[in-house]
């Protein structure tokens, strides 16, 4: 598969070098020369400098022959016009581009996106998703990762595991005997700095953080059989009022949270002041202490810091922990930082290449692909997938499934009721099936799913 | 019994450098050929190959698909001038492409032309004298003669 990845930003590059690791034949277009030289060097990638939607420009990227362009340079009009030369000059078949301005994403104006129009099949917008990521999480006392599958009737959670939580040192093939009530299917876990999928005989210990797939009906019973009881949050305080600090505002104050928000710039607190109707504005530095005091950090249940500064970010959730915040949320795009903060007091990590890696993969993976997640800084993927005929994963019990090592059944979703995998079950026809799998086997899921020739 | 390629639009010398490139070639002769929208057949072949790729080893392909308004089953043929990579279960190249469309509403008819097709492209020797014949009309005689003789 070619792909043609145009701008070679911090979305532009970890796409390009996440679709380098999956075999992909990746030619990335920048206009900045130095840019481009520097990825073509450190990544398996072609580099090639010039405008992303001049013809010319990508007549040389191959888009004669690319099966993608995905278009995230920092202009949407560019990234538009790209995909609209890519599709009417070249047949590219899938165009994928970035478009943050909001006039642009209005419900209103939906049609323009249509094939008949500007051909573009999917808009990613990495700072609407990273604010809905942060507000799934914000919303849900004791989680710090929530994806919701199956439209909503599962979800897939992460918690942390506290000292005083019921289910530890307990192997897991005897949760189900212990707690009948607790319907889950553990995915992964995650020690230290270290990933895995579990076996039947491993347990959960303290401060492990435990990815569990649970029905949606049952998610309260869950979070107590981890020993998580926290209340919704009421008051929340957002560091950092840009672009994703106000979608965030939003977004909370509309579900009745009170917000209130800390932003450095003058210009910016005023617009932030403007927009979120009903939220506090302070305008001053998020690592001044007296200023997050003022902002009420000690008596918030939320602090989220969502500055475009990773190291802000960090300082200012910890100061905000210290004054007595209960929990924090932190953005931090660095993958290497997000390894050293785990140790601190940072109860979430919101990882925005996660998030819009997953968006990509969604329609890189074969088979029918509903969903899919990337887990844990690129450790592996959440899929749901239709089980179709003459695929082989269907009339076949759990137990039969050659199931890879580091890749396991989380749910299946029967005419409308969620399921947990027992090894009796088999999965039929029609199914949805959600996976968890390591990004080393995820190929082999997706052979699992492949339809044979005689699918029409 | 029904011939497949009595009608079929064949293609003796294909100039692609890509399976998307040389299914769209395909496409577009099929589609002319059967009053079809060339964009509406690539959705479909392409959304196919998304849930398995169609080769069938061998340099063989496959590609099929049901278009919504076809009357009758429209069957293309190509052969390359250079083999594409395709994905196949055996990893080779493909330069013998065989599309096939059918109506919305066939059942097992497609199914039946499905493995009619298969059966008439088994087997090195006809692929062999696929890959030396001198033109589309020789290449529709050995596969209307391959048919023949495994309905036999």
């Amino acid at each position: 598969m070619r792909v043609i990845v145009c701008g070679a930003g911090q979305v532009g590059v970890s796409i390009a070098r996440q679709l380098a690791l999956e075999g992909m034949d990746v030619v990335v277009v920048d206009q900045s020369a130095t840019l481009a030289q520097r990825l073509g060097d450190s990544l398996d990638v072609q580099a090639i400098t010039g405008h992303a939607s001049d013809p010319e420009v990508l007549q040389l990227a191959g888009a004669e022959y690319a099966d993608m362009i995905i278009a995230a340079t920092v202009s949407d009009e560019v990234n538009m016009v790209a995909c609209q030369v890519a599709h009417s000059l070249f047949g590219v078949t899938k165009k994928i581009a970035r478009v943050r301005t909001q006039g642009y994403l209005s419900e209103k104006w939906k049609s323009m996106f249509a094939r008949d129009h500007m051909p573009i099949d999917v808009i990613i917008s990495p700072e609407a998703e990273v604010a809905r990521a942060v507000v799934r999480r914000a919303t849900s006392p004791g989680v710090f990762e929530l994806i919701p599958l199956m439209d909503d009737l599962a979800r897939l959670i992460g918690v942390r595991i506290g000292e005083d939580c019921p289910v530890i040192n307990t192997p897991l093939r005897q949760l189900t005997a212990l707690f009948p009530d607790l319907q889950i299917t553990v995915l992964g876990i995650s020690r230290g700095d270290k990933y895995f999928v579990p076996k039947s005989d491993d347990q959960i210990f303290p401060k492990d953080r435990v990815y569990f797939m649970v029905a949606t009906q049952h998610v309260e019973r869950a979070m107590a059989a981890f020993g998580h009881h926290e209340r919704e949050a009421r008051r929340a305080l957002i560091i950092g009022g840009g672009n994703i600090g106000l979608r965030i505002g939003e977004a909370l104050g509309a579900g009745s949270v009170a917000v209130r928000v800390v932003e450095r710039d003058r210009i910016q607190a005023e617009h932030a002041d403007q927009t979120l109707a009903g939220a506090i504005v302070i305008n001053g530095d998020a690592l001044d202490p007296e200023i997050l005091e003022e902002a009420g950090a000690s008596v918030s249940d939320t602090a989220i810091a969502v500055t475009n500064d990773d190291q802000t970010n960090i300082l200012a959730s910890l100061l905000a922990k210290r004054l007595g915040a209960r929990r924090t949320i932190a953005l931090i795009n660095r993958a290497s930082f997000s390894t050293l903060v785990s140790p601190l007091d940072i109860d979430v990590v919101v990882n925005p290449r996660d998030i819009t890696i997953s968006t990509i993969l969604r329609h890189v993976r074969r088979g029918r692909v509903r969903e899919v997640h990337s887990i844990g800084d690129g450790f592996g993927e959440v899929l749901e997938l239709d089980a179709l005929a003459t695929s082989g994963i269907v009339n076949k019990t759990i137990g039969e499934l050659a199931m890879p090592e580091g890749a396991i059944i989380g749910a299946i979703l029967r005419n409308g009721v969620v399921e947990m995998p027992k090894p009796s079950t088999s999965i039929r026809e029609s199914d949805r099936v959600v996976i968890f799998a390591e990004e080393r086997v995820v190929r082999k899921i997706e052979r699992l799913f492949e339809v044979r020739l005689e699918f029409f | 019994m029904f011939s497949l390629f009595q009608k079929a639009t064949i293609i003796a010398d294909l100039d692609a450098s890509s399976k998307r490139g040389a299914l769209r070639a395909l496409a577009d002769r099929v589609a002319a050929d059967n009053d079809l929208d060339v964009s509406v057949c690539m959705d479909h072949l392409l959304a196919r190959e998304q849930l398995g790729a169609t080769g069938v080893g061998g340099g063989v392909a496959m590609p099929h698909g049901r278009i919504e308004g076809l009357k009758d089953i429209a069957v293309g043929f190509a052969r390359l001038k250079t083999p594409v990579e395709y994905e196949g279960p055996d990893g080779e190249p493909v330069d013998l492409i065989l599309l096939l469309l059918a109506p919305e509403e066939a059942g097992a008819v497609c199914l039946k032309a499905l493995s009619t097709a298969s059966r008439a492209l088994r087997g090195p020797a006809v692929r062999g004298r696929l890959r030396a014949a001198t033109d589309a009309a020789a290449i529709r005689t050995i596969l209307t003669e391959s048919q023949d003789s495994e309905a036999a």
